[in-house]
Formats: C-alpha cells, sequence, structure tokens
C-alpha cells in the first residue's frame, strides 16, 4: 500500500517456450494460464502458436512470450527454432502417461545440448485431475526435475490448478538470473549463454514495453 | 502483367490506385466478412476478441489494399456475392455433371469440362459424394461405369482387410499383435502393387490385384480368419522378413529418430522393390530380431493412441455438418465407438463418437497402408471433411489415400516436403512483391517459415469449411487434370488462362500473405508478429478472392518459378 516506485520499474520479457509430447495438454496449460479457458475440442496443435502474458513479480512487471509448440515426434524437428533463444523451457507430460515423461527426459538432454546454457526449466505434471486417488505419487519425476535443476508442479489445465503458480515459479527465477548475471547492467541485456548456432547476435531487441 | 504492375506500385500509393477499380467492394463489405467469420468459428472470435485491435487494423489494411490488387482479368461477370469482389462461377451442378457423362457412364471428352467447371467454381454440395473419387483418382477420367462398379468392389474389400488387420491388432495383446501391422503393411503393399503411397498415380486404372497379390491377399484373409475364430491363438510366428532389412539393419541406432529414419528407409525399400515379393516365414528365432531391429510395431501402437486422442477433439462443427447426424443413434454411435476402441468419449454426442470413429477407422487403416507415414496430427484435418462428405468409410478412406497422394510429403519426418513448399512460396513472395520481400529477409522470415501451419493442413485452420472444401476442389481439379495430361494448350484454347498447377496451394498461400503485404510491411518488425497474424487469419479469408489472386500469380510466374 505505501510509496507507489516512482519510476515504474521497467518492463523485463522472457522467451518461453513449452515442449512436450503430443496431447499432454501444453496449449490447453497455456489457453488456462492466459485465457483462462479450456476445452475438451482442444485441436492439435500442428506448428506452433505464440501469446503473451503479463505479469509482476516483487514489483518487476514481466512479459512473457510463450512459445506453444506441436507435441507429435513427427514435428520434433521444429524444436530448435523455437528453444534455440528461448529463457525458459516448460516441459510437460500426462500424468497418466508414463511415455510422455520420458519424453520429458529426452527433450531435457536436448536442451541441455543445443539451448541456452542457463535456461531455465520446469516440468509440468499435467491432467492431474485424471488421477482418482488423492495421493499422487510424483516421487520419482520429482527427484528427476531435482537433478536438472528443474521444479515439478503438478498441474491440470482442466481444474485450473498448478498453473499459476508454475508460470510465476519460472518468472521469478527468470527475474532472479537476471539480476544475478547483469547486476550493474540495465535489464535490457540479459547476458546470454553460449549458443550453439549463434548466426543472429543482435536477434533479441531491449524489451520492448508493450504497455 | 496488369495485376502485378499495380499491385508492386500500391505500396506507395494505395490510395490513388483506388479509382481505377470502380467495381471494387466498399470497405464495409470486409467488415461484413469479418463479422461473418467471427460468429462462424469459436475459435476465431477468441482470436478476434484477444486481439480485436490488430484484427481491425488489419480488416482495414486488406481493405485498402484490395484496389490495389483488383485484377480486371478475374471478373468474370454473374451475380455480385455482396463478400466477395469476384462472383464465383457457379459450381459444378448436379443436372450438369449428369450430362458430362456418355451413355456407357464414362466422362465425355476425357474429363476436360468436368475439370473447367470445378477449377471455376468448385461443386454443388449434394453431388460432392458422387464427384469427389473423380477428383481424388479414385477412379480414372476414363472408366465406364461398369469398371468403377469393379473397382469400387475390389477397394472396398481391400478396405476392410485392412480394418480387419486394425481390429485384431486392437484385441491382441501388445507383441504377438505387433507382428500383423508389419504382415499387414508389407503384404498390402505387395498385393496392390500401384496402388501404394509412393507410386499412386493409377489407384484407379487398376482393376483387378495381379495374380501374385491375389494370392497373398487370400493367404492373409485366410490367416485373418484362423486368427479370429481364436484370438488367443498366437499368430506372431508368421512373421514378414524383408531381405532388405535382414541385410541392412544390423546394428542398433540409438535415438528414436534413427529409429525412424531407418523404418522410412526400409519401408521406402520395400515400395520400391516390388519384385522380392514377402516371405513368410515361420520361425520363432526371428522374433525377437525383428523387434529390435524394426521399429514400426512401437510407432503403430503410439500412432493408434493419439489418433484416439485426436478424433475425439475434431471440431464438433464439422460433425454437424454430415447429413446423416440425424441418422446416428446412440446404440449405433456406441457399437461403432467399442469397435475401433475409442475411448474418454461419454460427453459427446452420438453423432460426433460415430464421426470420431469414423475418423480413427480409417486413420488407423491408412496408418496401416502407409507406414512410412503412419500418422501425424495434422491428418486428422485433412481426413475430417472427408468423412463428413463421403458417407461410406471405405469411400472415404480412398478418397483420403488420394488426397494424401500429395499431402503425404506434408508429414514426413525429414520435412523435405513442407521445405520445398515453404520455398516456392518464398519464392513466389519474391518474384511478385521484392519490396515485401525484402522486409521478410530483414526479419530472417523470407524462409516463409510462418505460413508452416497453412502448408501442412492446406488452410483447414484459416478457412470456414464450406470454404476450404471449394479451395481444396479447385486445387484437387488442378491436380486431376496434370495427371490426365491435361496440358497448357488445351486451356488456353478454353480461356481459362491459368494453367492447371500442382502447386496452387502455394500460391494462395503467397496471395494470402500479399494481401497483408501493407500490414507486414508497417507494422510488423519481427517473425513472431508475421506468425501470430497468420495464426488469428482464422475466417478472415475469402476464398475466391485468395482463387483469383493465386491465378494471377500462377498466369504470371508459373513458367519462373
Amino acid at each position: 500500500m505505501g510509496s507507489k516506485p516512482p519510476p515504474p520499474p521497467p518492463s523485463v520479457s522472457f522467451k518461453l517456450v513449452l515442449l512436450g509430447d503430443g496431447r499432454v495438454g501444453k496449449t490447453s496449460l497455456v489457453l488456462r494460464y492466459v485465457n483462462d479457458v479450456f476445452s475438451d475440442k482442444q485441436e492439435a496443435t500442428v506448428q506452433a502458436s505464440y501469446l503473451t502474458k503479463r505479469l509482476v513479480v516483487e514489483g518487476v512487471p514481466i512479459t512473457l512470450s510463450i512459445w506453444d509448440t506441436a507435441g507429435q515426434e513427427k514435428f520434433h524437428a521444429l524444436g530448435p527454432i523455437y528453444y534455440r533463444d528461448a529463457d525458459a523451457a516448460l516441459l510437460v507430460y500426462d500424468i497418466t502417461d508414463n511415455d510422455t515423461f520420458l519424453r520429458v527426459t529426452k527433450w531435457v538432454k536436448e536442451l541441455k545440448q543445443m539451448a541456452n546454457k542457463d535456461i531455465v526449466m520446469a516440468i509440468a505434471a499435467n491432467k492431474s485431475d485424471l488421477v482418482r486417488s488423492k495421493h499422487i505419487d510424483t516421487h520419482e519425476p520429482a527427484s528427476y526435475a531435482e537433478s536438472i535443476g528443474a521444479t515439478l508442479f503438478v498441474t491440470s489445465a482442466k481444474a485450473g490448478t498448478g498453473i499459476d503458480d508454475i508460470f510465476s515459479d519460472i518468472a521469478k527465477r527468470l527475474l532472479e538470473k537476471r539480476k544475478n548475471s547483469s547486476d550493474g547492467l540495465s535489464p535490457a541485456h540479459p547476458k546470454k549463454g553460449i549458443l550453439i548456432v549463434n548466426d543472429e547476435p543482435e536477434k533479441e531487441p531491449p524489451p520492448k514495453c508493450c504497455s | 502483367m496488369k495485376a502485378l504492375r499495380r499491385s508492386s506500385t500500391s505500396s506507395s500509393s494505395s490510395a490513388s490506385s483506388s479509382p481505377r477499380a470502380p467495381s471494387s467492394p466498399p470497405p464495409w463489405v470486409q467488415l461484413r466478412s469479418l463479422l461473418v467469420a467471427s460468429s462462424s468459428s469459436s475459435s476465431s472470435s477468441l482470436a478476434a476478441s484477444g486481439n480485436s485491435a490488430s484484427a481491425a487494423a488489419a480488416a482495414a489494411a486488406s481493405a485498402s489494399f484490395s484496389p490495389a490488387s483488383y485484377s480486371p482479368h478475374s471478373d468474370r461477370g454473374g451475380t455480385k456475392s455482396p463478400w466477395s469482389r469476384r462472383k464465383r462461377k457457379r459450381p459444378l451442378s448436379c443436372r450438369h455433371w449428369n450430362h458430362l457423362f456418355s451413355s456407357d457412364g464414362k466422362l465425355r471428352d476425357g474429363g476436360r469440362k468436368f475439370l473447367k467447371k470445378v477449377r471455376g467454381g468448385g461443386v454443388e454440395p449434394d453431388i460432392r459424394t458422387k464427384v469427389w473419387p473423380f477428383l481424388l483418382g479414385v477412379y480414372d477420367l476414363n472408366s465406364t461405369e461398369t469398371e468403377r462398379n469393379v473397382i469400387k468392389r475390389n477397394k472396398r474389400n481391400d478396405y476392410e482387410k485392412l480394418r480387419r488387420k486394425c481390429h485384431h491388432v486392437l484385441h491382441s495383446c501388445k507383441g504377438s499383435g505387433l507382428n500383423v501391422i508389419n504382415e499387414a503393411a508389407c503384404e498390402y503393399h505387395s498385393c496392390t502393387e500401384e496402388s501404394e503411397p509412393l507410386n499412386l498415380e493409377s489407384v484407379s486404372t487398376r482393376s483387378s490385384p495381379s495374380p501374385k497379390g491375389l494370392k497373398s491377399l487370400r493367404c492373409g484373409t485366410n490367416r485373418q480368419e484362423n486368427a479370429t475364430e481364436g484370438i488367443d491363438e498366437d499368430t506372431s510366428e508368421l512373421t514378414y522378413v524383408d531381405p532388405y532389412v535382414a541385410e541392412s539393419e544390423s546394428s542398433d541406432s540409438g535415438t528414436s529418430d534413427e529409429e525412424d529414419l531407418d523404418r522410412m528407409s526400409v519401408s521406402a525399400n520395400t515400395e520400391v522393390n516390388h519384385d522380392p515379393g514377402p516371405k513368410f516365414v515361420r520361425s520363432a528365432s526371428s522374433k525377437s530380431d525383428f523387434f529390435r531391429n524394426n521399429k514400426t510395431p512401437e510407432d503403430f501402437a503410439t500412432w493408434q493412441r493419439i489418433i484416439r486422442l485426436d478424433a475425439i477433439r475434431t471440431d464438433p462443427e464439422w460433425a454437424l455438418l454430415s447429413h446423416n447426424r440425424a441418422e446416428v443413434s446412440m446404440e449405433k454411435a456406441l457399437q461403432y465407438a467399442r469397435s475401433v476402441g475409442l475411448k474418454d468419449y461419454d460427453h459427446l454426442e452420438p453423432y460426433m463418437i460415430y464421426h470420431a470413429s469414423r475418423v480413427v477407422a480409417v486413420l488407423e487403416a491408412y496408418a496401416l497402408f502407409d507406414p512410412e507415414i503412419g500418422y501425424c496430427q495434422g491428418m486428422s484435418d485433412l481426413l475430417s471433411p472427408i468423412i463428413v462428405v463421403m458417407e461410406e468409410d471405405h469411400e472415404a478412406f480412398w478418397c483420403f489415400v488420394g488426397f494424401m497422394r500429395k499431402a503425404r510429403h506434408n508429414f514426413r519426418l525429414d520435412e523435405v516436403g513442407i521445405r520445398r513448399q515453404l520455398k516456392i512460396v518464398s519464392q513466389i513472395i519474391k518474384r511478385k512483391d521484392s519490396h515485401l520481400y525484402r522486409h521478410l529477409q530483414k526479419l530472417q522470415a523470407e524462409d516463409c517459415f510462418f505460413v508452416y501451419r497453412m502448408v501442412v493442413v492446406l488452410f483447414r485452420r484459416e478457412l470456414t469449411f464450406e470454404q476450404t472444401l471449394c479451395l481444396w476442389e479447385v486445387m484437387w481439379a488442378d491436380q486431376a487434370a496434370i495427371r490426365a495430361g491435361i496440358g497448357r494448350s488445351t486451356w488456353s484454347k478454353i480461356r481459362l488462362h491459368a494453367p492447371p498447377t500442382d502447386d496452387l496451394l502455394l500460391y494462395a498461400i503467397a496471395a494470402c500473405v500479399l494481401q497483408k503485404r501493407k500490414l507486414i510491411i508497417e507494422r510488423y518488425s519481427s517473425m513472431d508478429e508475421i506468425l501470430r497474424e497468420c495464426n488469428s487469419m482464422a475466417g478472415q479469408l475469402d476464398v475466391w478472392r485468395l482463387l483469383d489472386d493465386a491465378h494471377d500469380l500462377v498466369v504470371n510466374l508459373h513458367d519462373k518459378i
């Protein structure tokens, strides 16, 4: 309530990419988060779609550019286009289908090799509404997440649970990382990890304040 | 030429060019099309409401641009549609269709008149069921009615065999069922030599399978009957061993991508080489090797799973358009759903369950038929309209096979097909509008990656149901003309300027981008923004204007691309 910060802090933008097997609910997670809607009949994403969400974390306005990708393995080759200069990756799997978790581990391997070295990762165990028992065993995925420096959240796009948490966790960690890596520098120039494919060093413009 | 000149000047003076086009539609026309669009599809209204400012801007931009892209070539008289500057030529009517046939049920003049008509205006809805098999090459344009009846019967049998295999796989436990897939795929490919995916040119003309094929078909049927008598009976000993697989696949490779590539090369081998017929080897020992080396089984199981998930999430508006939806009783729907192993459909209406079951049946059969492609998300987008139009599953299947003859390249793992097409779109834009192209280069977007979705699902997500069908029909007619060898000279005689092209879709996509040139040049400074624009085009497009522009591009550029 107290003091209004005289100059509003500059908005920071981050690029977030969603990865995961087909039909695990990537689009539904994003749509629930950005528009608070859910559809049983969400059509398959065949390319990628792009949405933005603004939020404020610790007084800092943040713009998340969210890239929602096509999940099916056939579209795997498209991945690099989206994660190449991403600041964060949200890896999604279907809590009722272990194969989709394996796909997450594959993506993680690839990200470690190909993406920003310091990419922030989080894992969503989605479709928790389909699990009948109250106790959801996420022991193994959680320890896996820990081992790769990610956080695991149990989510349900249908019920709308866990979703704000996971995105704001990502945003917080992104902000923290940027503060640490660029203290002294303006947030406009994030330090990027070494890109394997470094064909566009000036690709990321200073974050435009869209508001 | 005129069109080319005009639109290249339009960026500098779009306002001054409008007096030259007195018949261009007033701005309200554009607004109206926007309204129609947003009420017709929930997704587009969502996009519009989320982004109404930019949608309005887009409409305004296209309104101001349309006079410039107006071309006198394409104004072919007739009643004026309120939301199209062009008047669509009349679609092929039932009466006209019937008149096209001679007494033995053969299309006169090799189908030239027929294709010309469809290229100009599409097909009336009530005769689509009859016409599509011709457009999609299920029936040859020169076939007689008697020949078609034979083809139809054979194809029905072929489809039913594929379905029995699917059924068998679904109901047998993992492992033993998997061999059946490979058998089915290989066997199928050997017995319908010419109707296999890589060489579909004469799907229609073949009225009976070759003797060799017949033999293996029979063999397949017998075994199938045995298997269904006792489902637990282990049929897995009968495995198809491809000589090429045995030779080439000695080492296990790591990632699934590589495995998939292996699989592709395997099926390419079986497709290209007809000669070595399938060998059915009775041996238990080969089984484990087979599993280790050939990853098709896992893939098929995956496909089965994804197909079922996708089927129940088809846009209900599409199923609503089925003719027979009122006739679908809950009982019938449930029965079908059970037979194809549909899941999680409790929340759906009977006609939706029925529709979803049909989608599953046909896609699964296709995955067996064309294991190199199998199933990929996006294919259900292409099948849904066919399911709605073709009431018999086997007819829908063969029409889909005809459609996929070209579209299958969109779903290849190596993306060669997509990249080729994106490149052509890029070249069209480059030739037509160097200003726009330079802007795209500046944004590193000249690879036209932002139209990826339009290429993959052929405008299905951008156009309404009816518009999609019109576009596809015109496109199919072009392809059918090329298949039938109806060349350019023929069309110039009948004064349809644009010669048929295999790539009409790509010209339409380029036209669609060109329609937004002003917006792209003036407002967009990143590929992301263009992609977002492309993703929110749903319902904003006028298919006949698109086709007019596309045809103009074809006239000007077909020999340069």
